[in-house]
């Protein structure tokens, strides 16, 4: 375990300015060269972007389009009526409402509990420090499939099942991020909080007005990754949630397809609604998606 | 080796425990939510989770201890076999798939110009931002034998028709390419970006070097690039490893009851029957939660060792 700790912290390498490019890569660029780079390239990134194309029209297309043979590769009849059919289900509104309270809570939750803990761990000495943290660092190996029962029958005796309660506060500080904000804060420098001390902050204020605003790149990465995984958390509310009003959309999604079987078209327009706000947040913070780091990728 | 700091602020030597405890008092207000969390939907569900796997209990009704009868049961049990043994298929090609495939599409994009870099990142990372519940179901629509894309394109090139997710042996090679492509975790998106920022921290003086001594681009990658990136591979391998043992999304959207001829999903034949997925139908579809217990005890061992071998096996020293 502590070789991940190592592992990951070595996973954002500062920068370097390399003075050329072309030199290092292994393909050198001479024309023939070069066109075979992007040749190959370009047929990955077709392959890998064809599925989302693909959802986009096909939820363009009207019942009678959808399944003629051969497909239209683009949309003859563009039309928004699967759309319109969803938007007329009178719980659509409802699902992406939970959807939203639920995402943005856990983020929120995530921001501030992870950071504080992560603050502890990496700039507080308390006694039980070491030990605790090995603990939080194992119990993230486990699989969430071996915790899933034991905590299903704990929200049933609470009484949380079909509530936000069991989706939000069992996901307020998950380990992984705890564990993340530890390796970023870390980084700091220890003067910072000891001039801090010297005038005179409380400990809060030394996290909140000193260590959190120097740590904003990796909270926006943190808090941006756990926005993704619960938008998109599956498995979970699959089990906790059985009624139709409490639904977050993955789990309506998935209920479509039983509902809707063959109706693809209505399918991919409940698919481009839930992708949709993904897509806006990762054109809108590309740059923490495109520098390298895969927070979040834990949460099973 | 362990790799917390030490700052001696709050804990001077030769003090009496409790007198640092008090001392370090803010420390324990900061951790308190969070390690009541974590103790409580964490720590507390794996003690339990450990109990369970030694009992038979349905839901309702009393835990009865049963020693190691549920694990005996999955011994005899040949669903459970097959289901373990489609688990370990699939982690074995996905994960070494998707990282050889994002090294090679590494290598191409790295000396390319910025915005050209970013493009290509852009491309293959958008899959995995889509959700998978949302990939699995536009795959299987592409997969859908009749009317679907896939199919159609053989058709151009002369092959198929597939029948893909309906056939028990084609279920699950559909399902892995499908995460190879759009699994946010080991999908060729993440693993490139994070190849592509390691590789913008190899020193450059290294290529130099080699290119001094005559290497050719095939040296350049086999003797710089490659080993020093063996740090990133190594912790993708590990990562992939465990995610993509514990996939549950995927198999169960794609392959569950609609396209499947069984009755309780996981393809035809239980040629998508994952561990995980066995553990799901075990649980909440037949409620044998001590089995289902016990299969998720074999799988986090399964997970564990094959994470510490990896490991052992790997991480050897690398000189920059």
């Amino acid at each position: 375990m502590t070789a991940l700790s190592e592992l990951s912290r070595e996973l954002t390498p500062p920068a370097q300015p390399v003075q050329s490019r072309a030199v290092v890569g292994n393909v050198s660029l001479h024309r023939a060269g070069r066109t075979l780079t992007y040749t190959l390239l370009t047929l990955a990134a077709i392959a890998s972007l064809m599925p989302l194309y693909w959802m986009f029209t096909t939820s363009l297309k009207g019942q009678a389009s959808y399944l003629k043979q051969p497909p239209e590769m683009f949309p003859a009849n563009p039309t928004l009526e699967n759309f319109e059919q969803l938007f007329a289900n009178p719980t659509m509104g409802r699902w992406i409402l939970n959807s939203a309270i639920v995402s943005l809570s856990v983020t929120g939750l995530n921001i501030f509990f992870a950071s504080l803990a992560g603050y502890t761990f990496a700039k507080l000495d308390f006694p039980g420090r070491r030990w605790l943290f090995w603990v939080y660092i194992a119990t993230m190996m486990v699989p969430f499939q071996v915790t899933m029962f034991p905590l299903f029958k704990l929200m049933v005796s609470w009484g949380w099942v079909n509530t936000y309660w069991a989706l939000i506060i069992p996901a307020a500080a998950w380990p992984y991020n705890v564990f993340l904000m530890r390796q970023v804060i870390q980084a700091l420098p220890y003067e910072i909080l000891d001039a801090g001390r010297i005038d005179g902050c409380s400990e809060f204020s030394l996290f909140w007005r000193v260590a959190l605003p120097m740590s904003t790149n990796g909270i926006a990465v943190m808090g941006i990754f756990t926005f993704i995984a619960s938008w998109n958390d599956f498995l979970w509310p699959l089990i906790i949630l059985n009624s139709e009003k409490m639904r977050t959309l993955p789990i309506a999604l998935a209920t479509f397809q039983t509902t809707f079987e063959t109706n693809y078209g209505l399918l991919m327009a409940g698919g481009v609604i839930m992708a949709v706000p993904m897509f806006i947040m990762f054109f809108v913070f590309q740059r923490y998606f495109l520098q390298g780091v895969t927070f979040g990728a834990l949460k099973g | 080796m362990a790799s917390i700091a030490s700052p001696l602020y709050y804990a001077p030597h030769r003090r009496g425990l409790l007198q640092r405890v008090w001392r370090a008092r803010w420390a324990y207000a900061f951790i308190l939510v969070p390690i009541l969390l974590f103790s409580t939907f964490e720590f507390y569900p794996f003690l339990q989770a450990l109990r369970y796997s030694v009992s038979k209990w349905s839901i309702v009704g009393p835990v009865d201890f049963v020693g190691l009868a549920n694990y005996r049961w999955l011994a005899s049990d040949p669903i459970f076999w097959k289901a373990l043994w489609n688990t370990l298929r699939y982690g074995a090609t996905v994960v070494p798939g998707s990282l050889s495939l994002s090294l090679f599409l590494a290598v191409l994009i790295f000396p390319l110009a910025r915005a050209a870099r970013t493009f290509f990142k852009m491309a293959f990372y958008l899959p995995a931002v889509a959700s998978i519940v949302v990939v699995s179901l536009v795959w299987r629509w592409m997969y859908q034998p009749a009317f679907g894309l896939f199919n159609y394109l053989a058709g151009l090139v002369g092959l198929g028709p597939f029948r893909f997710l309906t056939s028990s042996s084609e279920a699950l090679p559909s399902v892995m390419l499908m995460q190879i492509f759009s699994s946010p975790v080991i999908g060729i998106g993440a693993a490139v970006i994070l190849l592509l920022a390691a590789m913008n921290s190899i020193p450059f003086e290294l290529y130099e070097a080699a290119i001094l001594d005559g290497a050719s681009a095939w040296q350049k990658f086999r003797f710089v690039t490659f080993p020093l990136l063996r740090t990133t591979l190594t912790f993708l391998l590990i990562i992939g490893t465990i995610e993509t043992l514990r996939e549950f999304t995927a198999i169960y959207l794609m392959t569950s009851s609609a396209s499947s001829n069984t009755l309780t999903g996981g393809g035809p034949f239980y040629s998508t029957t994952t561990v995980v997925y066995y553990i799901y139908v075990n649980a909440f579809l037949t409620h044998q939660f001590g089995l289902a217990a016990a299969m998720a005890i074999v799988l986090f061992v399964i997970i564990l060792a094959l994470a510490v071998l990896q490991f052992r096996k790997l991480n050897l020293d690398v000189e920059y």
